[in-house]
């Protein structure tokens, strides 16, 4: 046990029950998977099926990408490597797809690898000085949108200084610094805005929103303690899970009008769920997690289930969520402790076991392309 | 009885297992002179003799091997740490999270918290996390490296499961003044300055050391340089005596160790500020006399050790009081009793407002008997903890020499024992975390070897077995908060075999070692979350591990060779192939010569490091150099001996 291992234990469950999340890029996902089946020659390996991001043990930089075609079911481990090292990075935090392209944040490497997104093979890196801590990425009219969590105060592992980068992907010049409250998240592009989650781990309150025409901060909507999750429902509205304040079980569901940028309801689900927020294939539904507990909600719902769709008994520390665009499988990623590799455990919508696989180590993120 | 006179200054100058020099018949005490009574003064006075007596450690553990490093080894390697040296001695396995950064044992297939390092007596592993950091050891501090491998916490008190590494600065009278001085590749600059002096009933030694290096080798199998690792080490380590009379001496000893640096990033990380300062404080002082009552000592230490990460400080303060009795009866029966006492006060944030303070208390008492071809030796030790319960620790031991004739040697050797570690300061008192009620992990521990001697051949082979259990992890509650629990169970077998030779043409000399061991190290049980790993082999523990050390010599000029082989280390529980680190071999080099004016020797060693350029991992994503260059000015006074 070294150092920063102990270091890490401090922030432990921060570091493990905060993390990654997707959800918004399942939109982008729905786009790829059309534009893929309308052309017959395959462009690459990894063409179609899920993206498994690993963050890897921490500071071990063995954070890996697995692949698991959704018709063949032979998961492929470690799809890309970094030109330095044997595999992606120091604590792969996420990925998302535009035009063709992945960009992985790597949040402990401070990086985003740039890869072709059939292939996986290499395409370039956004490396920047003030790129601290990245989180997730989100890419608008060519500039990448990326938060980032920023310095820790001296001394400790406060967040004092969050913002979201804008980078030209012409040139991988920072164009804009668009400071946002503390422990900036997820991610969310709907209708003429860019919503980003202040989580930090329940300690920031807000959803900022960004508008992409001038990179302005519009305003930072109150929605409860420890907002991260996002998505958008069937009626394009957007939905925020709030964790709540830790130990106290009042995280929430809360709907926003992306247009009028108002809170529209606040439903109490009276836990602390995970991080991860998603949806059914057709919008109607919200799926989240406490623990081992797998939620579903409907959109039109003012109240929260009062029981669990299924409780997912095989899963030790449930570390990501993620809901098939085309099937509605549920996917749970299993972390164990973090030395040995992960499990995806794939229950079906009603939460019935449909298979199960081993993946890398720390599953947090599935991306279904 | 005590005819078999050993200088202090000359303890470790032969590449011999110091085990073979205690089964000497008739050597029941070993008397250390103090080094300047045994040597005529410049003006050559010579003055009397004080002796006090001390019984070598490696006695009270017959049944198992003591390995004395050979001096000559140890200067040629100078101005590492120890945890380099180390590994071309023995097949023992580092991980290192990059060159000069943090460097945990694996001694026996067991993990860094299960080596108990001592200096002077004192346990110096940090009490806040259990392991010791071995590359804080300058190998330049030291003026004996012992290593005792496999249980020993019946003689070594906590985390004796793999084994001990006992270290001493001490006194030396031979060379009043010398200096070494080291320039290297990436920016590595080594100095050390060492001085003695002798006032009537007072003797002092000192030295000073200093490291730096700007650490930015080029990474193998990259276009770029490795960024962020540069460090300073620097130190000062004060050996004072003063002789009551011929049989009472009072002792000093003070080593401050401080060293800063910044913190090796993983391959390819961008944008790494984190730094880390360690600074230790070790002061130790003893009275000992020596009369017809047998060998009486005590002493009374501070042990200050500071971490700063970031700006983040931990510090570990210590209390330490000791005393002990040896006496040897006259039918070659040697008795030694002791009692160590350890105040520890934690000082830092992660354990609250309230500084957690800690007592440990061992109690302990050994016999060795030697019969004419058996030495016989029984240890027992019952630690007492703050607030939990320790178990009594016996070690029992046999030597039998099987064959005893001019050209042969053939001993037997056989150990068993029962071990503890008990629980660190951050397993007990991290705020919301840490659990008070954690109890010692526990080891048995057993052994058989042989070791054949022939003419200058040395053949051991030994097989090893220990069942760690109540072993602390951390690991994840329903909440996702991580907490310590005795939860994994370990079983470890292994063989360990090796090869000394020594040769002589004319005046050419040659000298080697090879070493190989095997090690299975298994999780037999552990944590809900960590079932993967039942049946597996511990990460970072190599199943196959070899070093090899030749060392030549012709008139002024030597040369040595270094090897450490490094099989597969699975870094994932599981010991999946996809995170496992390859094995690698690499080797050092060095070439030196020597010139001997009058009083005074000059030395001057060129080491290749790395000579094949190896590319390796010792710790998964940190990058160690390749080939690297380093060279080295030493100049002595000797004193005139009578």
């Amino acid at each position: 046990m070294n150092f920063l291992n102990v270091l890490m234990y401090s922030c432990m469950h921060n570091l493990h029950i905060c993390s990654r999340h997707l959800s918004y890029v399942f939109c982008i996902s729905i786009l790829l998977y059309g534009c893929a089946h309308e052309d017959a020659t395959p462009k690459g390996r990894y063409e179609s099926g899920a993206v498994i991001v690993n963050e890897g043990g921490f500071g071990s930089s063995n954070g890996t990408l697995s692949f698991y075609p959704l018709n063949a079911g032979v998961v492929e481990q470690n799809i890309f490597r970094n030109g330095q090292g044997d595999f992606a990075g120091d604590v792969v935090q996420s990925i998302a797809f535009h035009g063709g392209k992945g960009y992985i944040v790597i949040n402990g490497d401070n990086k985003v690898e740039i890869v072709d997104s059939n292939t996986f093979e290499s395409i370039g890196t956004i490396t920047n000085e003030v790129l601290d801590k990245p989180r997730y990425i989100e890419v608008i009219n060519n500039n990448a949108y990326i938060s980032v969590w920023g310095p820790y105060e001296n001394g400790g592992f406060s967040l004092v200084d969050s913002y979201v980068l804008v980078i030209d992907l012409m040139t991988n010049e920072v164009i804009k610094k668009i400071e946002t409250d503390e422990g900036t998240e997820q991610l969310l592009r709907a209708g003429n805005y860019l919503f980003a989650s202040n989580y930090n781990y329940g300690a920031s309150t807000t959803v900022a929103v960004i508008d992409p025409a001038d990179n302005t901060l519009v305003d930072q909507l109150e929605v409860g303690s420890g907002p991260a999750g996002l998505v958008i429902d069937a009626n394009g509205k957007v939905w925020v899970l709030c964790t709540g304040d830790f130990g106290s079980s009042n995280g929430m569901l809360v709907r926003i009008n992306p247009s009028m940028l108002t809170v529209e309801e606040s439903i109490p689900l009276h836990i602390n769920p995970d991080v991860d927020l998603a949806i059914t294939p057709d919008g109607s539904s919200l799926v989240y997690t406490g623990g081992i507990n797998v939620y579903s909600m409907p959109i039109s719902s003012t109240v929260a289930p009062d029981s669990p769709l299924f409780i997912a008994s095989d899963v030790v520390s449930n570390y990501a969520l993620g809901v098939d665009p085309t099937t509605g499988d549920i996917w749970i990623g299993d972390a164990l402790n973090f030395v040995s590799a992960g499990k995806v455990f794939v229950y079906d919508a009603m939460g019935n076991a449909k298979t199960s696989f081993v993946a890398g180590i720390g599953p947090t993120q599935f991306m279904f392309k | 009885m005590f005819g078999s006179n050993l200088r202090l200054a000359n303890l470790g100058l032969h590449l011999s297992r110091s085990h073979d020099m205690h089964m000497r018949l008739g050597f029941a005490l070993m008397v250390i002179v103090a080094s300047f009574g045994a040597q005529a003064q410049r003006d050559s006075i010579l003055l009397k003799s004080v002796t006090v007596y001390g019984l070598p450690e490696e006695k009270y553990l017959a049944g198992s091997h003591v390995f004395q490093l050979d001096s000559t080894l140890q200067r040629q390697q100078i101005s590492g740490h120890l945890g380099e040296f180390l590994s071309f001695q023995f097949p023992i396995y580092f991980r290192n999270y990059g060159n000069g950064m943090l460097s945990g044992i694996s001694m026996r297939g067991t993990s860094p918290q299960h080596v108990a390092v001592r200096w002077n007596g004192i346990n110096i592993n940090s009490f806040s996390l259990g392991q010791a950091d071995f590359s804080l050891l300058p190998v330049v501090a030291f003026d004996d490296v012992k290593v005792h491998v496999g249980g020993g916490s019946a003689r070594f008190g906590s985390g004796a499961f793999g084994g001990s590494v006992l270290l001493t600065s001490a006194d030396d009278q031979d060379h009043p003044v010398s200096f070494i001085q080291e320039v290297g590749s990436f920016g590595r600059y080594f100095t050390s300055l060492r001085g003695a002096f002798q006032a009537g009933k007072l003797s002092s030694s000192s030295s000073f050391y200093h490291l730096q290096s700007k650490n930015n080798f080029p990474i193998p199998g990259s276009d770029e340089r490795q960024t962020h690792a540069s460090f300073v080490q620097q130190g000062f380590v004060q050996h004072l005596q003063y002789n009551l009379s011929a049989s009472r001496k009072l002792e000093f000893n003070y080593w401050f160790h401080d060293a800063d640096r910044d913190i090796q990033p993983t391959i390819g990380n961008e944008n790494n500020a984190d730094t880390q300062a360690d600074r230790s404080h070790r002061i130790s002082f003893s009275y000992a006399q020596n009369n017809k009552y047998g060998l009486l000592k005590a002493g009374a230490g501070i042990v200050d050790d500071k971490i700063i990460y970031n700006s983040m400080k931990s510090e570990i303060f210590r209390w330490i009081g000791s005393a002990s009795h040896q006496y040897t009866f006259a039918n070659r029966l040697n008795v030694s009793l002791n009692a160590e006492w350890n105040h520890i006060i934690g000082k830092m944030e992660a354990y609250g407002a309230e500084e957690p303070v800690e007592d440990r208390v061992d109690l302990s008492g050994s016999l060795q008997k030697s019969f004419q071809k058996v030495s016989v030796a029984f240890n027992l030790r019952q630690p007492f903890v703050s607030r939990l319960s320790a178990p009594i620790l016996p070690y029992l031991g046999v030597d039998v020499e099987l064959v005893e004739n001019a050209l042969h040697r053939l001993t037997f050797s056989a150990n068993g024992s029962k071990n503890f570690r008990a629980p660190t300061m951050n397993d007990r008192y991290w705020l919301d975390a840490g659990r008070k009620e954690l109890q010692p992990e526990t080891s048995y521990a057993a052994e058989v070897g042989l070791r054949w001697r022939y003419q200058t051949f040395l053949i051991t082979a030994s097989g090893f077995g220990q069942h760690i259990d109540e072993w602390i992890q951390w690991v994840p509650e329903p909440s996702g908060i991580y907490r310590p629990e005795n939860v994994k169970q370990v079983s470890i077998n292994g063989f360990e075999t090796g090869m000394e030779a020594f040769f002589t043409f004319g005046e050419y000399a040659l000298r080697g070692k090879v070493d190989y061991q095997f090690t299975r190290s298994i999780t037999k049980q552990a944590h809900t979350a960590d079932q993967t790993a039942i049946g597996k082999q511990l990460t970072y523990t190599p199943v196959h591990a070899a070093s090899a050390t030749i060392g030549s010599t012709f008139r002024t000029w030597s040369s040595s060779f270094f090897l450490q082989y490094t099989g597969t280390r699975f870094t994932e529980a599981s010991n999946s192939p996809v995170y496992a680190l390859d094995p690698f071999a690499i080797v050092d080099f060095s070439i030196g010569k020597s010139w001997t004016p009058k009083q005074h020797s000059i030395e001057f060693q060129l080491l290749v490091k790395n000579v094949l350029n190896t590319k390796y991992q010792l710790y998964s994503g940190r990058a160690m150099p390749g080939r690297n260059y380093n060279v080295k000015v030493l100049y002595q006074l000797n004193r005139k001996h009578k």
